[in-house]
This record gives structure tokens, sequence and C-alpha cells, in this order.
């Protein structure tokens, strides 16, 4: 029987790869797929498959996942899907063991004189409900991008629609709100306009502040893939610090921290002076802008010349002695930019949005796409990618930000509360009309005592990790841990920094213990089914915001209720009567992400944003919005936003349309926005640049990647990295432990010279996903003007010796 | 034991870089090659413990001619199966 077992599974071993190797030769995701299923028989292996997007990052690889007894047993890449062909990652082709660390909560603990202690569900939810009544405009909710499209839309429908109250947001605010700001700036409407299909076709692919080949490792394989076959592509690496990405590249410009502005600049002034601007493109279809004063997101118009005049400082000598990036490579870029041969694609991340100028860099990265014309045709994009699985699905879209309501509209504009109260069937005012507070304000608020103006008394937090993400922690994190009138919630899978600190623990589902759906970083919208049970008494986050209202409910909170005296969360049973979802035992009676969704649905038309009915996203491995109905009844994905070729949105006989221009023309927005300096930069107290960010094995806080036995030994515990000279000068050994410090904390680490990254001289790095070693006790909590994201990449530090004087 | 497919990714589609590679791996116990496609070359590995495996792939990407491993199957069975204490072991 073993030997059959073993049989079996290297059988599917070989139809796996043997899929992937053949579909990866096929650029073309329109190429059937003539390999071999991945997947053999259940009845003869025992184990049973079904597609699964992957629970980490924005990428969104599809897998199959195999399960035998009850358990999660093997995964492989879908061949099937169009974004990984059938490959995965480290992390990804580790993900089914990530539901089986040893240390699964599974029941909802209490702290009771300074002890956790299990309690029953029936009392934790006597618990929050008694939070919200005696304080609901006090109470705010705090979750992530990595809620399933049920869960966030149900949390912000609680909040915005149950309580009348906005504190709601997601990490999204801490990771990607840069790059929303940008988009809308420029566009008038949220997310790419492009797609993964522009890797495979576009001649230049430029990383800013990115690094790929560690966080979205099956993406940036596609590029690498092409190379392999022989294309010819060039890889230009626009960073702080060296990493596997600039191993790939052809040119590695490296400059000073912040000063990415200053490059970009360089291209649009590069492409007036040697005038390769595309003249045809921006006079049809763009505009001018420029910061306004007070400013806001939409800024003012400007005039061709006053643009010009603008970025006419910045020219390559310049650049140079602002960025340190050598002139010559101004020029290069800008000759890039200037061709009409070619395709470029920009990718950026973190590094562009983790930036007290994030919004400002956003736009001027799609400011050289658009002023070059290098946009809206396969390979020409200027595209963000997303670090969790449904940023953009949940986070973005479902309007879980606190100035969000679903499918773009915002709090503040009536006709959209209007919207929003009728398709929920809310009496009219429901909604409140101010936005809530966003993340780092809802946490100074809670932080700060009620007899000082701190107005949240409690917050519950799912699906995220703040006690470990949070910048600048002791102010942030842990004075509300310490004030005895706060209380902190959080819904979680495993023990982190966040729980370990929690008045009450919520044991949650995990990944495919529950139905799902994630939107990931090119407008795709996949869907999954529960396929295993979760462990103990852990159950779906959804079900636990659907709990509360009810309880609520059914203690007469009217918010809770419709205008018709409904529940806020009604589920009809077929033939009539009301499903009670709110428990537990009868939860699974019906799909209610797939009631959730298709309620949400309605909401998606507004900003072109359409999604299909629920059942085709069960037949489909993901399709990018907007998704419309043909003639003949079936779907269809749209991959190119506004280009006439591809949006069915863009009137026939036009090649382009931004139909939510900011200026009601029709036209994006080309900005200018100067270089300014970092709101904290080195000096001889702290003469160091700190950097933090991620590495390959683990997914941010590690929550997860930690428990994976492999991924744990490949990366146990962070480190700093640091420039040979810098140690030298120190006298600090490589592998050593030091102190690191910054005006805000302190952390010891063992150095780390020329290790995964190498950061220049006068630079260190340090990841975050350690729990034992808490970074964000170091960064700084200053933000973005616009998007209200701080910046993780750049602050002051020091390292010293252990054991010598820090001011030594 | 965990048993992987991986795909090897070769430098080129060169057929005697596909002889080179699959000649210098076709004797390893440890791995059944398929039927190489282009510039790729799928594998199964069967290996003793995962710390193996992630060795073995490191290893894998050495060889020359290979530009990468793309690992796109993973069983886990064995691995959940084992005791707390074997798990243990392996985590040393």
């Amino acid at each position: 029987m073993e030997l059959d077992r073993r049989n079996f599974v290297k059988l599917a071993a070989m139809a796996a790869a043997t899929a992937a190797a053949n579909r990866t030769t096929t650029a073309s995701a329109a190429v059937p797929n003539l390999a071999p299923d991945p997947t053999p028989d259940p009845a003869l292996s025992g184990v049973s498959w079904d597609k699964a997007p992957c629970r980490f990052c924005g990428t969104g690889c599809h897998l199959q996942v195999g399960v035998k007894d009850g358990r999660v047993v093997a995964v492989a890449g879908d061949p099937e899907a169009d974004v990984n062909r059938g490959l995965l990652c480290v992390k990804g082709y580790h993900v089914g063991l990530a539901l089986y660390g040893q240390d699964r909560l599974t029941q909802p603990l209490l702290k009771q004189n300074g002890r956790q202690v299990p309690i029953s569900w029936d009392r934790a939810l006597d618990i929050i409900a008694d939070r919200i009544q005696a304080d609901p405009k006090g109470f705010a909710f705090y979750g992530s991008g990595q809620w399933t499209i049920a869960e966030g839309y149900a949390a912000q429908k609680f909040m915005k629609g149950g309580l009348a109250n906005n504190h709601i947001d997601p990490n999204a605010r801490l990771c990607m709100a840069s790059a929303v700001t940008g988009f809308l700036a420029a566009y008038g409407v949220d997310e790419p306009a492009g797609c993964y299909d522009d890797l495979d076709a576009c001649d230049v692919l430029i990383n800013w502040g990115n690094n790929p080949a560690e966080m979205h490792p099956v993406l940036f394989s596609r590029v690498i893939d092409r190379r392999s076959r022989g294309e010819d592509i060039q890889i230009i690496d626009i960073s702080t610090r060296r990493t596997r990405s600039t191993a790939h590249a052809q040119h590695y410009l490296e400059f000073k921290p912040q000063t990415d502005l200053a490059v970009a600049n360089g291209i649009l002034h590069q492409l007036i002076a040697n005038d390769s601007w595309d003249k045809a493109f921006v006079e049809k279809h763009c505009a001018f802008k420029a910061d306004s004063d007070p400013p806001a997101l939409h800024g003012k118009s400007i005039s061709f010349d006053e643009f010009k005049q603008g970025v006419a400082e910045y020219t390559p000598e310049r650049v140079e002695e602002i960025s340190g990036v050598p002139a010559r490579d101004i020029r290069m870029l800008g000759e890039l930019f200037g061709r009409r041969d070619i395709r470029i694609t920009s990718l950026w991340c973190m590094g562009m949005n983790q930036h007290t100028r994030g919004t400002a860099i956003n736009t001027l990265v799609h400011a050289a796409h658009l002023l070059s014309g290098h946009f809206g045709k396969p390979g020409d994009a200027p595209t963000s990618l997303t670090g969790q699985p449904s940023a953009c699905g949940t986070a973005r879209e479902v309007g879980t930000l606190s100035h969000l309501l679903p499918g773009g509209r915002l709090v503040e504009k009536a006709e959209h509360r209007k919207q929003a109260e009728e398709i929920w069937n809310l009496p009219e005012g429901r909604i409140h009309d101010k936005k809530g507070y966003h993340t780092l304000k809802m946490f100074e608020q809670w932080c700060k005592p009620a007899a000082d103006g701190g107005d949240i008394s409690t917050v519950w937090v799912q699906v995220t990790n703040p006690g470990q993400t949070l910048p600048n922690r002791h102010k942030l994190f842990d004075p509300g841990v310490a004030d005895p009138d706060k209380f902190l919630i959080v819904s979680d899978v495993y023990p982190t920094a966040t729980t370990r600190d929690a008045d009450l623990v919520l044991p949650s589902a995990m990944w495919v213990e529950k139905n799902g759906m994630f939107g990931n970083s090119e407008r795709r919208t996949q869907q999954w089914f529960k396929q295993v049970d979760p462990p103990g008494d852990s159950r779906d986050d959804v079900w636990q915001t659907i709990a509360v209202a009810r309880r609520l409910h059914d203690r007469g909170f009217e918010g809770m209720k419709d205008k018709d005296g409904g529940f806020l969360f009604r589920v009809e049973k077929e033939g009539g009567g009301e499903v009670p979802i709110w428990d537990w035992k009868h939860f699974r009676d019906v799909n209610v992400d797939k009631y959730l969704f298709d309620e949400y649905r309605a909401f998606s038309r507004l900003k072109h944003k359409d999604l299909a009915p629920y059942d085709e996203y069960v037949k489909a491995r993901g399709l990018r919005w907007p998704v419309v109905q043909q003639q003949d009844g079936s779907w269809r994905e749209t991959r190119f936003r506004f280009a006439g070729f591809d949006d069915p949105y863009v009137a026939k006989g036009k090649d382009f349309d931004f139909y939510h221009s900011p200026t009601n023309d029709g036209r994006a927005q080309i900005w200018f926005r100067p270089y300014e300096p970092p709101p904290e930069s080195p000096d001889a107290e702290y003469p160091l640049w700190l950097c933090t960010g991620r590495v390959l094995e683990h997914w941010h806080t590690g929550t997860m990647t930690m428990r994976v036995s492999p991924l744990r030994r490949a990366m146990p515990n962070a480190y700093v990295e640091m420039h040979r000279d810098d140690a030298r000068a120190l006298s600090i050994a490589d592998g050593e432990i030091v102190r690191i410090e910054s005006r805000r904390g302190t952390i010891e680490l063992p150095v780390w010279i020329e290790g995964r990254g190498a950061p220049p001289r006068g630079s260190i790095f340090v990841p975050f996903f350690d729990e034992s070693r808490l970074i964000n006790d170091l960064t700084l909590d200053a933000h973005d003007p616009f998007s209200k994201q701080p910046d993780y990449k750049k602050c002051a530090a020091r390292v010293s010796r252990i054991g010598e004087s820090s001011n030594a | 034991m965990p048993v992987l497919g991986l795909v090897i990714v070769l430098d080129d589609d060169d057929d005697s870089t596909q002889r080179r590679v699959s000649g210098a791996l076709a004797s390893a116990p440890d791995l059944e090659l398929g039927e190489a496609a282009a510039h790729r070359l799928p594998v199964v590995l069967e290996s003793s413990s995962a710390r193996m495996a992630e060795e073995r792939i490191d290893s894998l990407r050495c060889v020359p001619g290979v530009a990468g491993v793309d690992v796109v199957y993973a069983d886990f069975q064995d691995l959940l199966t084992r005791s707390p204490r074997a798990a243990a072991r392996e985590d040393v």
C-alpha cells in the first residue's frame, strides 16, 4: 500500500512538473494547455483536489490543493492559471503547512488578572457587544488586505451601515495607500490599467525601489524565463540597496533615500529637453497638474509651459547632485522613455508607497509613462504591485478604508451615501458623513487616554498584526495596551505580537478552512471553497462579525436593523424564511460568501469595476474587472483599462479614454511635483539611514511562515545588513550582535555583511518578520499628507557594539 | 519523506545543454527525470526530510547549465504524520 501511495504521489509530482514545463514554454495565455492533469484520480490516490489562490502575497498564484483525511497534504501550481502557469515560489509550495503549526489558536481567550483564559464564544460575543453598546462611537475596526472580500465587505457594512461609524481601516494604509492616491490623482480612479500580460510584452522592465525576485518571484520569473528563451529584455533596478533583483539587472541606479522624486523628474526633463515626448498622445489624452495651496489630492491644473518650467531644474547634472545617480544614467532613462520602438513596464511596491512623498512619486512615475506615451499598449504600463492577497480586491474595492464606501464611493459624498443606503435598505441618513480615522490616527486615539481626548476605546483587529507592523510602536501601540480603560480584541490564527497584548483573542479559520475570494494586483477576482475544517473552536472571521451584529440586533440595537426592521445581514432561504447564519450550527447552511458577494456586486458598476456573478468565479481561475456580459451571455474580462482595443467602456472609435478623469474631460493628469527632503535624515548623532522590508522566506510578520519549519530554518531570525566599511569603522565583525537605535527605540540584532542584500555605505537594512526583534520600535510615523501612509524606508539610526556607550 | 515536483530551467534550449544537464542528473537516486520541453526539464525529487529537500534544490541550482529551479508540486503527508519529537529533531 505504501509503495502504491508513493507511486501515486510521484506520478502526481511528475504530472505537475511536466504540465508546468509545457505551459511555461508557451508565453501566451491564449495557447491551450495540452499538459497532463497534475491531480490524479482521488479514487486511486485518496487525495481530492480543488483550486485556491495562494494565501500569501498579492501576485495571486493559483494552486491545486490536495486534501486527504481532512487535512491539506499536497499543493501543486495550477497549470490552468494564467498568473503562475503552474509555478510556485518557496512560500507558495509550503502554504499547506502553514495551517498546521503546533500553536494554532483554538478557543476564545479573555485576559483576566494578566492571563488569557479560555471562555465560550457566547461570552466573547457578549463582551464585544457590551463594549460597543457602552461606546459605539469609540469602537474601531482594523483589518487588512488579507480579509477575504466577504469578510471585508461585512466588516465595513457592520461599521458604516450598522454602527454609523466610519472608524474602520485596513493595514493596506501601511502598505499601498500611496498607490491608491497616485492612481486617483492621475486617472481619477484606483488600480492599475495594465496587468501581468505586460511582463510578457515589455522590452524594458524598471523596478522602482522594488525587489520582485524575492517579493513577487513568480512574476519576476515570467521575465527571466523570456530571457532564457533568448528574448532581449533590459531590466533596470532603481533602488537604495542591492537585492537579489539587482543581480538580474543590466543597470543598477542607486539613489539616496527620498530622491527618487528627482530621478523621475529627471526623466520628465529629458523627454522635454530631447523633444521626445509623445505630443500626439499627450495633446489628445492628457492634461497637467501641480500641487495647490493648500495641498489637495487633485491639486491645480497648470499649462504645459508651467509644467516645463517646473521640471526645468531637473537637468541630469542637478539630479545627480540630489540623488547620486550619475547624469549619464538619467540621460539613459530619458532616451529609453523617448523611444517609440520599445515597450516599458514600471513595477513598484513598498519602496515607492511607504514614503512621506508616496503620492508624489507615484504620480511622477505615471507622468513619465504618460508624457512618453508608454501607456496602454501591452508591455507599456506603470503598475503597482500589492503585498497582500486581497489588498486590491478587499481593502481597496469593498470600501474598508475609513473614507470609502464600496465600489470607490466616498462617505463624504451625499449621493454615494444615498446609493449605499438604498442597496443596504437603510433609513436615509444612517451612514455618517465624515470620514473615520485612518490607521495612524485610529491607534493614536486608542493610545491617548480618554481624559486627553483619546476617543477610541476599543479596537477589533482581524487578520493583521499591528503590534508588529505599526511604525513607532512605543507611541502607537504600547500606551493603548497599558491603559486599563482601553480594550483590544484580536481575531487571528496563531499567537502574535498583537494577540499577546489583547484583552480578548478570537480564534479564526484560515485560508481553505473557509470559503473565500481575493482580488490580486492585476484586478483579478478569485474564488475558492472551504476544503478542510478549522481546528478546535476556531471560526470564520465573517461569521464573527455577523454574530456580533446579531447579538447587538437581539439586544435592540437599531443600527443592526434595516429600515424594515430586518437584520442587516439577513439571508433568505430558498422558498422564504431567514437562515440563522449568526448561529455557528447554521452558518454553513448557505454559502454566505456568495450571498455577500452578489450583494456587493451591485456597487461595482459606478467606477466601471464591474464584477460577474459569484458562480462565474467558481468556474474561472479569476477574472479581471471590468467583467462585462457579452451578447451571447458569456462574461468577458478586461486586460487593459482605458485602451480602446480592450476596454469595453472606451467608446467605439477612440483609442484611449480616461473615463474617470479628475478633470471630467477624458484626460489623464501629468503631474509635476518637486523633490523635497525627508522629515528625518542622518546627522552627527544618528548617522545612518535605516530601511526596513521583507525577505523571500517569510511573509510579512512571519506569523504563518515562521510555523513552517523549512522556512523558519532557512531564515530563523532578523538581522541587520551593514556595509563592510561602516562595520569596520565601528570595529564590528560579521555575525556580531549590535545595538541599533533611533530617536524612538532600540533593538539588538546580529550583523550580516554582504548578506542577502547589500546596502551602500551609510545605510542599514532590517527585515520586519521577526516578532522577537521588533524593528518598528525604531521606525518613523511621519506619513504622506494625502495617503496617510507612513515611511518605513528611511529614518536616522545608529549602530554600536554591545557594552559600548551608544554615544561613543 | 517529501516528494517534490520541480521544473529545472536550463540556460538555453540547446540540445547539448539538455543532454549535459540530463546526463549529470540521470544517475542521481533521488531524482526522476521527465521529458524536457524546450529549456525546461520536469523532475521529481524524493527526499528524506524537508531540510534535505531544500539543500538538494540548492545543489541543483549549481549544476552547470541550470539557470534556475522552480518547485511546482509538494506532497507533505509524511511531514504531517511524523511525531512532534521527529519534527523537533529536524528543526535542530
